[in-house]
């Protein structure tokens, strides 16, 4: 069984066809992606605990935090371990945090649906999330933007399935939606077990020196400013002024797409009257669909744009959408929806484009471990957006405002978020090359350089 | 090249061609029906 997880294992022989991959990648990121649908279970854990929202809120966030901190944790094992040992393991653990949650649940132990879904649960978003984007990334050198787009697309898909997927269980398995979530867990667990597996079971990792037919790397002179032809080991990257500003702009484009999305349903209910809760609830689909097609729409243009200006587009036209926003979004449902629409479509293409730009900045040896340690700038954002929107909105209410009132200052103050993100990407130059590992097959690598995915015979 | 390997390399590619469009269908069925749903939801906005 360990030699069919090895990475030598998942070598493709000749004629493998690459199109195998972003299907195999989409297995996992669409199971993973049931996360934002975490929130179809919250009446009825509310109810079975006997507790608040915040108690079983929490639950989310540790899944959140723990994709964040096992992302930058077991990037470099990913690396070296290789898709499928990494994506196999996403598997259980994903799969392993239901059937402990569901434990929690059937015991009334809450603490056990904490360290079911939450943590063990959270491990496997993380390894789950960054494993088959770096695949892609090795199979699509002349393409990373489509390839992790269509992966990343998957992430916001899955909530697409698991949202009426688990209405549908949890109105099947009961006539109380309360006495179905045990079971509810138990298959979505065993869906997503098979999934991943199936998965972990196709991936495979391209031969050293394979290339796309016809396609030839870029090399010094043909390259564009920003991609490089060398690698940076993640040790490396995190000691270079690139990967921190792409964290901020990172850190800064989720923040703002999170606060709109926190407050997306109550929101546009104060900006229109009219607007029921009924077509409130389409609204958030409909921002969910934008996220979706942001994510594989930008994310495929800035292979022909670049990586640079297609952040700014998200963060320059984002920070002047939100200003439109702040400032006439009231006047028109059309409007309102047309920005709102836009503004979710940067939020998923920044997700979706970030490994690219890793790709261009870092090298591909050892992307997955660069973007595991890139993701707490997605943990950070998680609790800075929802903080900032939800803490003015209080203010606002408490100073007797209402309607649109409510929101106006804080879309402002993501005007300026999106602001100092621009900035930073502004600011994005090429890696030192001191920071490049040595390549051939006398260099001497660095430390770190052992785990690279293009270490023949590597361990694992 | 042979005549044997030639038609072994015609048979892997007409296979993986078929593999590639059944592991497509697994994966995009369900989220063509998670989008279909969505959308339906989205219609309430502005049938409202």
């Amino acid at each position: 069984m360990i030699g069919f997880l090895s990475r030598e294992r998942t070598i493709a022989g000749p004629g493998f066809n690459r199109w195998l991959i972003p299907p195999a990648a989409l297995m996992v990121h669409l199971s993973i992606g049931e996360i934002y649908a975490f929130s179809v279970f919250k009446n009825p854990l509310v109810e079975r605990f006997g507790t608040g929202l915040t108690p079983i809120g929490i639950i989310f966030s540790i899944s959140i935090v723990m994709l964040g901190l096992s992302a930058a944790v077991f990037g470099t094992w990913v690396e070296r371990a290789g898709p499928r040992a990494a994506m196999f393991t996403a598997a259980l653990c994903w799969s392993g945090g239901f059937v402990v949650a569901a434990l929690g649940v059937a015991t009334t132990q809450l603490w056990l649906v904490y360290l079911g879904y939450g943590v063990l649960g959270g491990i496997g978003l993380g390894i789950g999330y960054i494993s088959p984007v770096s695949t892609l990334i090795k199979w699509f050198p002349d393409r990373p933007g489509l390839a992790t787009g269509l992966a990343i697309m998957g992430f916001g898909g899955g909530a697409l399935i698991a949202s009426p997927l688990t209405s549908t269980l949890l109105g099947a398995y009961a006539s109380n939606p309360v006495d179905a979530i045990v079971p509810s867990f138990l298959t979505l667990g065993a869906v997503y077990l098979f999934s991943m597996m199936l998965g972990a079971f196709v991936v495979r990792l391209p031969a050293e020196g394979w290339r796309p037919e016809g396609w030839t790397p870029p090399d010094e002179d043909d390259a564009g400013s920003l991609q490089t032809i060398a690698d940076v080991s993640a040790g490396s990257a995190i000691r270079t002024p690139q990967f921190w500003l792409l964290w901020t702009v990172l850190f800064c484009n989720v923040t703002a797409g999170i606060g709109l999305l926190e407050q997306a349903s109550p929101m546009i209910q104060d900006y229109f009257s009219g607007i029921a809760p009924a077509a409130a609830a389409g609204f958030v689909g409909l921002l969910s669909l934008a996220n979706m097609a942001g994510r594989i729409g930008w994310s495929s243009t800035s292979d022909y744009v670049g990586r640079k200006p297609t952040y700014m587009m998200y963060l320059g036209v984002g920070a002047v959408l939100y200003f439109v926003l702040a400032s006439f979004g009231a006047t028109s449902l059309v409007l309102f929806l047309l920005v709102t629409v836009l503004i979710l479509s940067f939020y998923g293409g920044g997700f979706a484009t970030v490994p690219a730009y890793l790709k261009d900045m870092f090298g591909v040896a050892e992307v997955g471990a660069i973007h595991g340690r890139l993701l707490t700038a997605w943990s950070a954002a998680g609790i800075a957006g929802p903080l900032i929107i939800n803490a003015i909105a209080d203010y606002q209410t408490a100073a007797g405002r209402t309607g649109a009132d409510l929101y106006t200052l804080s879309l402002f103050i993501m005007v300026g978020v999106l602001a100092v993100g621009f900035i930073a990407n502004l600011l994005v130059r090429p890696v030192d090359p001191r920071f490049h590992m040595e390549s051939g097959p006398e260099g001497e690598h660095e430390e770190e350089s052992t785990v690279s995915g293009r270490t023949a015979g590597s361990e694992g | 090249m042979s005549e044997r390997a030639r038609q072994e390399g015609r048979e892997q590619t007409s296979s993986s061609m078929v593999l590639v469009i059944v592991l497509w269908a697994f994966v995009l069925t369900p989220l063509l029906w998670g989008v279909y749903q969505t959308l339906t939801g989205v219609v309430a906005l502005f049938a409202g």
